[in-house]
């Protein structure tokens, strides 16, 4: 009887919904009618509320049959009838379903599809017969509107001898619905979300699906389950029993497997627990079922104006209809709010539309849902788990491997992965704030203070306006100015993007600049353009800037997506991951190009947005990776370089025949020569202190007790040499003192086992502090810093015809190795053990230190530009054999 | 055979006669319908690209294009998950040549005859 009363209320529910469902484009005019008239979303709502309860009820009506079958006894017509309606009404459901035309219709109809195409010999009849050749709806509407309801009608009419529902149950049926239709809306689902599943009476089936390479055996089971039916109706008393019995068993079996697919499948089929990261978003997101809310925040016409997006109405759009400040792709008419910032689109009141929305999208937790969804930069955030900016697995590992927790500082591994050990305490305490992962919590422009934020760490922009209007939103919380000025997500990054987190440690962004850090206080700072305070505290005086940053070149005028956002591989160290080279850009033979046509389409992307019309372009490829640099070109036998952001451009120059036209130096980085100068730091101690106000880095969270760092010398000069690679192949490389330090590991440990750890590791150094001038020669032969010795007298002295070294360091020797404290290998002395914070890193050996300084010795008389010492270059070792008696050579004894 | 028989009987034939309308129907519908082709806008920097029906998956230079419907059951293939094709519907896997390397699916994604245009600036397919 309730069914009756429930299936009328289907008819007239549906004959309403029929007013505003627009057949050729079903989503648009569901999300529309979600949007503009709550009325036709209630209405909807009863439809799929009272279709739900009359499946129920009409399942729960056959089981009855099952246990009285005694007293109901059905003809055998009948009965066939009957189990062939509960597959009819199946289909009414499921055709209903597809007529919502979202993500989860279209896949359920494409797999109707095919399994219908799978039954022999009327397949593709009965899959044309159903849902059409085409890509409309038209004929699933009718049948949904007709065949079936005409079908259903028609054998409930022979089943239950009646029309007319009776009056109590069709009241109270009424009130049923209405609490239900008014709580509960029907879903629809976002199409943007990667979870695609089929009704919920469907999920079970999905289940079995996926377990049969051959789903043509589910037609089987359909086929059973139906014969199965008609037996428990009308068989023989045993056979009827086995009927039964198989029929529960498999219906308790079905209803587990709907309940594991519904609670525990996520995104791409993947098995997912509650409390898992993305929980929320893989399976919840299912279940929104907001209430109806019949006093919209905005006006119909209001929400008639809004556009539409990806087919679908955004309700967000209607309030914030007048947006400006982004770039061209991601306008609001283009890609609306939601691909960003998530929440209910389809919602018409403030709370509800707002409701698990992305305040700030693009940090890396749910990047995946905002930039990295399959519509927009799904590449890009699967890409940059592999990029160090955001693993950080260089730092820790070398960290680890300083502080003897590993013997390798190659290890590849993730900041997810700190443990509670000494390093990574000290990572968390002191180091790890700068990666990718580290979630932006705050709205506002990208400053000198900002470290991660995922995307936007370097994506987004300010414009002036929304600066003003964000500034004032700060001072007043209801000025909601801000709301009509939104930041640009754009590829113009900026130095200032950079700027937060390399600023520190290897200080890149500020070498740059020309700025090297003191330790002077803030107090200390005088009163100069010489001088810059950083982030209120840091104090740092103006050395020299690179010769690219005084041309106005900008960080990402050199480095490429690649690099920066990670090319899918993991990398040990920096220097592995960085793919750009001078002699990229300074080629001194035939250049690397690569045409418009094969380009990768990331990098033709950005080159067309950079530079327009890129067609017949010929751009610079990097020799290491060969990645295109996308603001270069190659023209008339020249090499050109547009800056990405200023647009200023540049020929590009070969290096000087100084540099790559002899032999003595082709083993030398170009950095070797050509940086200006590097930060050193050295004799820094490491304790930990329990009472000391400490921060988790890590967990963004204060906490007691904290590694800190007692500071010791900080300067600036020219970086000193090494050898980076074996004998046989190696490269010459400006090195810095990465880790000349003392750890009280035990302060932390509490260990007795724990000596003080004493270290003496230089590290390899990208200083970017370039001049075009390179350092001259004597400031590597003869300069006792250069040839790690540290700071002090190196004199060649000439006694009795005899010509030798000596060297007075400055620093007294260490107690640990009897070593200078800023020296890196002692004079004339070979160094062995651990010596860099890199496993292919050492000081020159004493034999490289002796031809290093002979013609230091010849440096002491003759001329670095005389012809001479030109001729060196080329044959030094006849040189000498021919030289004068005036000559003397070092003697080594 | 008395008359009722015959009507009965009759009634059979007349059901039996729109079986045969509904065939025609069907199969008519699907000849002319099914045969179609189709210009993809091709873009020869990308590796992979998604159309509602098509994948055209450009690894060497050499594009080739798959149907991007799923060979287990049809769902429509529209992502690409650290270089491999993902079936949103039960989890399918497949390489960038089209074969399976998960199942359920167990059969190659099915290759379409295409023609590269002059410009090498759109595909033509026909189905
Ligand atoms: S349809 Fe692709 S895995 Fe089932």
């Amino acid at each position: 009887m309730l069914a009756i009363a429930l299936f009328s209320y289907i008819l007239i529910s549906g004959i309403l919904l029929a007013i505003p469902f627009e057949v050729a484009s079903p989503y648009s005019s569901i999300s529309s009618l979600l949007i503009l008239n709550p009325w036709a979303s209630f209405i909807r709502n009863m439809h799929f509320w009272s279709s739900q309860l009359f499946f129920i009820l009409s399942l729960i009506h056959i089981y009855d049959h099952f246990h009285n079958k005694k007293e109901i006894g059905l003809k055998k017509g009948m009965a066939f009838r009957l189990s062939i309606g509960v597959f009819i009404i199946f289909l009414a459901m499921l055709s209903g379903f597809l007529l919502k035309g979202d993500a989860d219709a279209m896949q359920a109809r494409q797999i109707i599809k095919s399994l219908s195409l799978g039954i022999p010999f009327i397949g593709e009849t009965l899959s044309t017969s159903f849902l059409g050749n085409g890509n409309d709806y038209q004929l699933i509407y009718v049948h949904h509107i007709a065949t079936f309801t005409i079908f259903i009608a028609i054998i409930m009419l022979e089943h239950g001898k009646r029309i007319w529902p009776r009056s109590t149950d069709f009241v109270l049926t009424f009130f049923v619905l209405l609490f239900l239709s008014y709580f509960f809306s029907a879903p629809l689902h976002d199409n943007l979300n990667q979870s695609v599943k089929g009704p919920w009476y469907f999920v079970g089936f999905q289940e079995i699906l996926h377990w049969l390479s051959h789903p043509i055996w589910t037609v089987l089971l359909v086929l059973i389950l139906i014969v199965l039916i008609y037996i428990v109706n009308t068989g023989k008393e045993k056979l009827a029993y086995v009927s039964k019995r198989s029929l529960l068993i498999f219906t308790g079996f079905y209803l587990l497997l709907t309940l594991f697919g519904l609670f525990f499948r996520g995104e791409n089929w993947e098995l997912i627990l509650p409390g898992q990261t993305n929980y929320e978003q893989s399976v919840l997101h299912s279940f929104k079922t907001e209430r109806v809310n019949f006093r919209p925040e905005f006006s119909v016409e209001d929400s008639k104006e809004a556009p539409l997006v990806f087919g679908r109405k955004e309700s967000c759009l209607v309030c914030h209809n007048n947006v400006q400040g982004f770039s061209n792709a991601h306008k609001p008419e283009t890609i609306g709010c939601f691909s960003c910032h998530g929440g209910n689109p389809f919602a018409t009141d403030k709370v509800e539309s707002h409701k698990s929305m992305i305040r700030i999208p693009g940090n890396l937790k749910d990047s995946k849902q905002s930039c990295g969804t399959t519509q927009c930069h799904p590449d890009i955030s699967q890409r940059l788990p592999s990029s160090l900016m955001t693993n950080l697995s260089g730092m820790i590992s070398v960290d680890r491997f300083v502080f003897m927790e590993q013997d390798n500082p190659d290890l590849l591994t993730n900041i997810d992965q700190l443990s509670h050990s000494a390093a990574d305490e000290h990572l968390k305490n002191l180091c790890v704030l700068c990666h990718l992962g580290n979630p932006k919590e705050e709205t506002g422009p990208v400053n000198e203070s900002s470290r991660g934020g995922g995307c936007i760490a370097c994506h987004v922009n300010y414009d002036s306006k929304a600066e003003q209007a964000w500034e004032k939103h700060q001072q007043d919380v209801n000025d909601t100015l801000y709301l009509n000025h939104h930041a640009s997500l754009s590829i113009q990054v900026t130095d200032v993007h950079c700027f937060g987190c390399h600023s520190r440690s290897g200080r890149i962004s500020t070498n740059y600049e020309g700025w090297h850090e003191t330790v002077l206080e803030p107090e200390e700072m005088p009163d100069s353009s010489q001088y810059r305070l950083v982030e209120g505290s840091r104090v740092f005086r103006f050395i020299e800037e690179d010769i690219h940053h005084k041309s106005g070149m900008e960080c990402i005028d050199c480095h490429h997506s690649y690099e920066l956002m990670g090319d899918g591989k993991r990398y040990a160290h920096e220097e592995d991951q960085e793919d750009v080279q001078c002699i990229d850009c300074h080629f001194d033979a035939e250049p690397k190009l690569v045409a418009t046509n094969d380009l990768d389409n990331e990098s033709a992307l950005i080159a067309s947005l950079r530079l327009g019309d890129i067609s017949e372009t010929e751009f610079l490829k990097t020799n290491k990776y060969e990645h295109a640099l996308v603001n270069t070109f190659y023209a008339n036998d020249s090499a050109f370089l547009i800056t990405k952001n200023g647009k200023k451009r540049f020929h590009l120059k070969s290096p000087n025949p100084v540099c790559t036209g002899n032999k003595a130096h082709k083993d030398l980085s170009c950095s070797s020569c050509h940086s200006a100068w590097a930060p050193s730091c050295i004799g820094c101690h490491n304790s930990y202190d329990e009472n000391e106000a400490g921060y988790d880095m890590q967990k963004n969270k204060e906490k007691q007790g904290s590694w800190v760092e007692y500071v010791g010398e900080f300067n600036a000069k020219l970086p000193a040499l090494g050898r980076r690679g074996n004998k046989e192949s190696y490269e010459i490389i400006p090195v810095v003192p990465g880790m000349v330090l003392t750890i009280d590991k035990a302060s932390y440990t509490k260990s007795k086992h724990d000596s003080l750890i004493f270290l003496r590791l230089f590290a390899p150094s990208a200083p970017h502090t370039s001049s075009a001038k390179g350092r001259d020669c004597k400031s590597c032969h003869n300069n006792p810093v250069a040839l790690g010795y540290g700071e002090g007298n190196l004199s060649f002295d000439i006694e009795n015809g005899k010509g030798k070294w000596n060297f007075d360091a400055i620093y007294a020797l260490e107690e640990y190795d009897n070593l200078p404290l800023d020296a890196w290998t002692g004079f004339l002395q070979n160094r062995s053990g651990i010596v860099s914070t890199r496993t292919d890193v050492f000081p020159f050996d004493i034999g490289e230190q002796k031809r290093i300084l002979t013609v230091g010795a010849c440096l002491t008389c003759h001329k670095e530009n005389s012809e001479l010492m030109m001729r060196s270059l080329n044959n030094f070792s006849e040189l000498v054999k021919n030289r004068s008696q005036k000559c003397i050579l070092p003697s080594w004894d | 055979m008395n008359r009722r028989n015959f009507f009965e009987l009759g009634v059979f034939g007349v059901l039996l006669s729109f079986v045969f309308f509904w065939r025609k129907l069907t199969f008519l519908n699907t000849t002319l319908l099914y045969s179609r082709s189709q210009k993809l806008l091709y873009n020869k920097n990308k590796i992979v690209a998604f159309f509602d029906d098509f994948i055209i998956v450009n690894k060497d230079g050499e594009p080739k294009v798959f149907n991007a419907h799923c060979t287990h059951l049809g769902c429509s293939i529209n992502k690409m998950e650290n270089g491999v094709l993902v079936c949103p519907c039960h989890g399918s896997h497949f390489n960038l040549e089209g074969e399976p390397i998960k199942g359920p699916a167990y059969k190659s994604l099915e290759q379409v005859d295409t023609e590269l245009s002059a410009d090498e600036k759109y595909i033509q397919i026909t189905t």
